[in-house]
C-alpha cells in the first residue's frame, strides 16, 4: 500500500516510517508540510496518508481542506498530541477519516489503519 | 503490544533535528521578549518545542517529554493570549530551554536523563494555566470567547434569532416514532464526543441563520453555498462517528445548498420549512448524543425529498402531501412572507470566516464548493531541498578541487607554451589555447561550485548572541540591546568554527567593559539602555565583521599606561605611537585593563588569543574607538582558507606566492625613494613612508648574477594587472632585475591601516594557490603560511603576511632585525 507521510520532522517521520516498516508497509513517501504533500500526491497516488497538524508553511488542517476538493476518498489518519484532541473535530469535519494521538504503539497505529480502511472499503 | 524498536539512527536524526530547533529557539525566545505579541514567532516557538516533545515521546525520554511539555503548556497559554511574556516567564523558558540542552547533552554522553527540577516544571505549568507570572492578563479574551459562544448558543437553541421564521414545532410531538439506543463507541471517539457535541450546535447555529437567508434572492447563492459547506463538515462528522441517521439528514442540507442558488423562489419557500425540520431533527439526535444516547425517527420521507428538490412545486405549501411536513408547512406559510425583511445584522454575525470567501467565489454562479478546486493545486515551491552531507565528504571533495586547480594551471602552463610555439601547426596552437581557457573556465565554475557547499550564513554563529548578550545583561545588571545586520553574510564552514570564540570574546568585551551600567549612562546623557551592533558585510574576497558598542569606549592614554606598566611596551616607544597603535596595545600578551576581574569576561588573557585566532584564519583586526562614545571593534575575514588568489614573484630565482588580497599595489621605487630610518630601509611612497623588507633577506635567497640569470629563463605570464585588497585592478609595472639593483619591485603590503613594502626580484603572475600546510618543523623556516604547486609543477612556498608586519613592527619598535 502507498502511504504518504506528512511531518515537518524527519525524526518523527522516520519513527513513523519505522513503525509501517514493522508493519509490513515499505511504500511511503515523505512530505515535509502540507504544501509539499499537495505537490506529492498527484505522482504518488498514495493510498493513505497520515498527516501531522503542527507544520510550518501549511498546516496539516489546510492540507486536509485543500486535499479534499480534489479527492473525497483517500483514506487520512490525521497524528496529533493528546493536546490537540479538542480540535479533532475541526480536522474531522475538514475531512479526516480517523486520528491517532502521539506517541503511538505498532499496535495502536496499525489498528487505526485497519479500522480506516476496513471503513472505506464498506 | 508491541514494543518500538527503532533504529539507533532515529536517535541520531533526533539528536541532530532538535538540536538545530534548540538553536533557533534560544533565538527566537529573545526576540520573544522584545516583541512578545508577535504570533507568528510564538507559533514557531511553539512548533519547536512540540516537534521535540513529540519525537521524545516516540523515544520514551520521559524525562525530557515532561520539561518540554511543561514549556509548550506555558507556551500554548501565550499563544492563546492568556499572559505575555515578561522577563520573568522567558526566564522560566529560558532555563526549560537550558534543560532540555543539558538532557541531549546526557543523551549524547549516553548517560541517563535527569528529573527535571520539579520547581521550574510547576512554574511552567502554572503559567500554562494563566497562573503564572503574567496571569494578570488571564482570562482577558476568555470572557469574550465565552460570550461568543452563549451568542452563537442563543441563536440556535430554542429561542429563534429575531426576525427569523419561527421554527416548526419541535419534532417531539410524542408520537412520531422516536426510538433510543445506548450509544457505543470505541475509546477514541468517545473521548471526542463531548467536542462533537458542542461543534454539531455550533453548526446547527449556524446552518439555520443561513437558512434564514434563502428566501431573500440577492443572498440566496451565498447561503446555499455556505449551507453545503456546514453541510459536508457535519457529514464527515457524523461519518466519522457512524451516526447514519445524522449522516443522511446532513446530506439534505448539502443537497440543498448545492441547489439552492438555481431553484426558484417558490420552491425555495417550499424546501426551507423542511430544512428547518432537518435542523431541528439534528438538534434532537445531538441532544441524544450528550446523554450518551443514540435517537433516530424515520426520516426517509424527509430524506427523499430533498434529492428531489427540483420537483417541489411552486404551490407546495398549499398541498400537504405527508403527515410530517403538513406541520412544517403551516408555518412555511407565513414565513414565505415575512422572511424578506430579515434582520441583517443576525446574518451578518454569523456569514465568516472560510465560508465567507466561499461565498464570495460562489456567489457568482454557481452552485456547488467543488467549484473552487483548482484553488490548491498549482503549487510550486517543494521545501525539503536539502539534504545532509557528511563535512568529511565536502573536505574531499575541495581537496580534490583543489587538486584539480593546480593541474588545471598546468595545463595552462603546458597550452601557453604550445601556443607560443610558432614550430607546431597553427591549428594545434590554436586547439590548445581554446581547450585551455575551457578548462580554466570550468574549473573556476566548480571550484565555486564546491567552496559555496561549504558557505553557511554567519546566522549559525550570531543566532547565539542574542541569548549570550541577554544573560551578560542580567548578570551585570545593565540593559543592552543588540543589533544584529548581515546574519545571512556566508563564510567558509571552516571560518565559522574558528571564529566562534574569537567572536564570544569580543561581544562579552563590549558588554563588560564597554557598555556602562545604567546609572552612568544617564549621568553622561546616554539612554540607560546600551546598544552593542553586530554588522556582517562582504567586502571583496573579505567579510567583514564589525561589532561596534556605544559604550564609554578605550582611553589610549589609559591603555598605554597599563601597558607601560606591565612592562609590555616603554615610554619611548609609546611616544612614537599613534592613538590607534595605543590601543592595539591590549592585544599584547598578557594585557588586561579590566579593574576587577570579572566572571564575564575573564582575565584579559583573551585579547591576544582573539587576535591570534584571527590571524589563524589569515584575517585581522583592528580598533576604532571614541573615549566616551564607543568602541568599534573591525574583523575581516577571508571567504575560504583553503584557496586563494597569489601574486607568483620571484626572490632569486626562487618563486614565492604573495596573497593578492594583501596587495594594495605593486611599485618599481626610484633610488629617491629609498632611504632607511634606524638602519631599517624604508621607502617614500607619495606622501607617507613604509618600512620595506628584502624578501632576499626575509627567505635567504641569492640574489648572484646566475641566480638571476637562471630565473629569467622562465618566462612570466602576461598578467599586466590584476585585482589587489580592496578589489580595485592594480597594474603591474615593468622591469628588469639588474645585479646592482636585485630586488627592484616593491610589494605593497596592507593590513588594517599598516602598509609595508616587500622588496622581490622579479613579477611572475596572478595564479590560484592551493594552500598545503607545512609540516611543523619547516613552519620555522621564515615567514611562510605554508605551500602550494605552480602551474610549471615546481612548489612554491606562501608568505605569510601578518608575520611580516610582524617583523616590521619589531623593527620600528627598536629590536634587532628579525632573523
Amino acid at each position: 500500500m502507498r502511504i504518504l507521510l506528512i511531518d515537518d520532522s524527519k525524526t518523527m517521520r522516520n519513527i513513523q516510517k519505522s513503525v509501517l516498516a514493522q508493519l509490513g508497509h515499505t511504500t511511503v513517501e515523505e512530505a515535509c508540510d502540507g504544501q509539499d504533500a499537495l505537490n506529492k500526491v498527484g505522482a504518488f497516488q498514495p493510498e493513505l496518508i497520515l498527516v501531522d497538524w503542527n507544520m510550518p508553511n501549511m498546516d496539516g488542517l489546510t492540507f486536509v481542506k485543500n486535499f479534499r476538493q480534489t479527492n473525497k476518498n483517500t483514506p487520512l489518519i490525521m497524528v496529533t498530541t493528546e493536546s490537540e484532541k479538542a480540535r479533532v473535530i475541526e480536522a474531522i469535519k475538514a475531512g479526516v477519516n480517523n486520528y491517532v494521538i502521539k506517541p503511538f504503539t505498532p499496535d495502536l497505529l496499525s489498528q487505526r489503519i485497519t479500522e480506516t480502511l476496513a471503513k472505506r472499503a464498506a | 503490544m508491541a514494543e518500538l524498536n527503532f533504529d539507533p539512527e532515529l536517535m541520531q536524526d533526533f539528536l541532530t533535528e532538535s538540536g538545530e530547533l534548540l538553536d533557533q529557539l534560544d533565538q527566537d525566545l529573545v526576540l520573544l521578549e522584545s516583541t512578545p505579541e508577535d504570533l507568528e514567532l510564538l507559533n514557531r516557538i511553539f512548533r519547536a518545542l512540540h516537534t521535540i516533545k513529540g519525537s521524545a515521546s516516540f523515544l520514551a525520554l520521559t524525562n525530557l517529554v515532561s520539561i518540554a511539555h511543561a514549556a509548550e503548556g506555558a507556551l500554548n497559554a501565550a499563544r492563546n493570549r492568556v499572559f505575555v511574556v515578561d522577563r520573568a516567564a522567558m526566564d522560566y523558558l529560558l532555563s526549560a530551554v537550558d534543560v532540555i540542552k543539558a538532557q541531549f547533552a546526557n543523551i549524547r554522553a549516553g548517560q541517563e536523563l535527569v528529573l527535571p527540577d520539579a520547581n521550574l516544571v510547576a512554574r511552567l505549568t502554572a503559567l500554562g494555566e494563566g497562573k503564572g507570572a503574567g496571569a494578570s492578563h488571564a482570562g482577558h479574551d476568555a470572557p469574550a470567547k465565552s460570550a461568543a459562544a452563549v451568542r452563537s448558543g442563543d441563536s440556535g437553541d430554542n429561542a429563534p434569532a429575531p426576525g427569523m421564521p419561527m421554527p416548526p414545532a419541535q419534532p417531539a410531538d410524542s408520537a412520531g416514532g422516536l426510538t433510543e439506543k445506548p450509544l457505543e463507541l470505541s475509546s477514541s471517539k468517545a473521548d471526542l464526543l463531548e467536542f462533537l457535541v458542542e461543534d454539531v450546535e455550533q453548526t446547527l447555529a449556524q446552518i439555520e441563520s443561513q437558512i434564514a437567508r434563502l428566501t431573500s434572492d440577492p443572498d440566496r447563492p451565498a447561503a446555499g453555498s455556505a449551507i453545503a459547506e456546514l453541510g459536508e463538515s457535519l457529514t464527515k462528522s457524523a461519518e466519522f462517528f457512524d451516526f447514519e441517521p445524522m449522516q443522511r439528514l446532513a446530506k439534505c442540507l448539502v443537497q440543498l445548498g448545492e441547489q439552492a442558488g438555481t431553484l426558484q423562489q417558490s420552491q425555495i419557500a417550499g424546501a426551507v420549512p423542511d430544512a428547518q425540520r432537518v435542523v431541528s431533527l439534528l438538534r434532537e439526535q445531538k441532544g441524544g448524543l450528550a446523554q450518551k444516547k443514540l435517537v433516530s425517527r424515520p426520516i426517509d420521507d424527509l430524506v427523499g425529498k430533498f434529492s428531489h428538490l427540483e420537483d417541489f412545486p411552486a404551490a407546495q405549501a398549499n398541498a400537504p402531501t405527508s403527515p410530517t411536513s403538513s406541520t412544517t408547512n403551516a408555518g412555511s406559510a407565513t414565513s414565505a412572507t415575512t422572511n424578506e425583511p430579515r434582520d441583517a445584522a443576525t446574518n451578518a454575525s454569523v456569514n465568516q470566516g472560510s465560508s465567507g470567501l466561499q461565498n464570495a467565489q460562489n456567489a457568482a454562479g454557481n452552485q456547488a464548493a467543488n467549484s473552487s478546486q483548482a484553488a490548491g493545486v498549482a503549487q510550486t515551491a517543494g521545501s525539503d531541498q536539502t539534504i545532509r552531507v557528511e563535512v568529511s565528504r565536502l573536505e574531499a571533495l575541495l581537496n580534490l578541487v583543489g587538486e584539480l586547480v593546480l593541474q588545471k594551471n598546468r595545463v595552462s602552463a603546458v597550452a601557453r607554451q604550445v601556443a607560443a610555439n610558432a614550430g607546431l601547426a597553427q591549428n594545434l596552437r590554436e586547439q590548445a589555447s581554446e581547450v585551455s581557457s575551457s578548462l580554466d573556465r570550468v574549473t573556476s565554475d566548480l571550484q565555486v561550485a564546491v567552496m559555496k557547499t561549504r558557505m553557511q550564513p554567519l546566522e549559525k554563529l550570531f543566532g547565539k548572541y542574542p541569548r549570550l548578550i541577554r544573560d551578560l545583561a542580567r548578570k551585570l545588571n545593565k540593559q543592552i540591546n543588540l543589533e544584529i545586520e548581515g546574519a545571512n553574510t556566508e563564510v567558509d564552514k571552516s571560518v565559522i568554527e574558528e571564529l566562534g570564540d574569537p567572536l564570544v570574546h569580543l561581544m562579552r568585551n563590549s558588554a563588560d567593559h564597554g557598555i556602562e551600567p545604567p546609572d552612568v549612562r544617564r549621568s553622561k546623557g546616554k539612554s540607560e539602555a546600551g546598544t552593542i551592533r553586530l554588522v556582517a558585510s562582504n567586502a571583496g574576497g573579505h567579510v567583514q565583521i564589525l561589532i561596534i558598542d556605544d559604550g564609554k569606549g578605550i582611553d589610549p592614554e589609559f591603555i598605554s599606561r597599563k601597558a607601560m606598566e606591565k612592562g609590555i611596551v616603554t615610554q619611548q616607544q609609546i611616544a612614537a605611537m599613534t592613538d590607534r597603535e595605543k590601543m592595539g596595545l591590549i592585544f599584547a600578551p598578557g594585557f588586561s585593563t579590566a579593574e576587577q576581574i570579572s566572571d564575564v569576561s575573564g582575565r584579559g588573557v583573551g585579547m591576544d588569543v582573539v587576535k591570534t585566532n584571527i590571524e589563524k584564519l589569515k584575517g585581522t583586526i583592528e580598533i576604532d574607538s571614541e573615549v566616551g562614545k564607543g568602541t568599534t571593534m573591525r574583523v575581516k575575514i577571508p571567504l575560504t582558507v583553503a584557496i586563494l588568489s597569489a601574486m607568483m614573484v620571484g626572490v632569486g630565482d626562487e618563486i614565492y606566492a604573495v596573497p593578492l588580497t594583501s596587495i594594495t599595489e605593486i611599485v618599481k621605487p626610484e633610488p629617491a625613494q629609498l632611504a632607511s630610518i634606524n638602519r631599517f630601509p624604508v621607502m617614500r611612497l607619495r606622501n607617507s613612508v613604509l618600512p620595506l623588507l628584502s624578501a632576499a633577506e626575509l627567505f635567504g635567497a641569492e640574489l648572484k648574477a646566475q641566480a638571476l640569470a637562471r630565473a629569467a629563463s622562465t618566462k612570466a605570464t602576461d598578467t599586466t594587472e590584476f585585482k589587489g585588497a580592496d578589489g580595485k585592478s592594480i597594474p603591474v609595472p615593468e622591469g628588469e632585475a639588474t645585479p646592482e639593483n636585485p630586488q627592484p619591485f616593491a610589494v605593497v603590503l596592507v593590513s588594517g591601516d599598516k602598509r609595508v613594502g616587500l622588496q622581490v626580484t622579479r613579477l611572475i603572475g596572478q595564479q590560484e594557490v592551493v594552500i598545503k600546510p607545512l609540516d611543523r618543523f619547516l613552519d620555522k623556516g621564515g615567514p611562510v603560511s605554508g605551500a602550494t604547486v605552480r602551474d610549471d609543477g615546481g612548489v612554491s612556498l606562501i608568505v605569510d603576511v601578518q608575520r611580516l608586519f610582524n617583523i616590521a613592527a619589531d623593527r620600528s619598535a627598536g629590536n634587532s632585525p628579525a632573523a
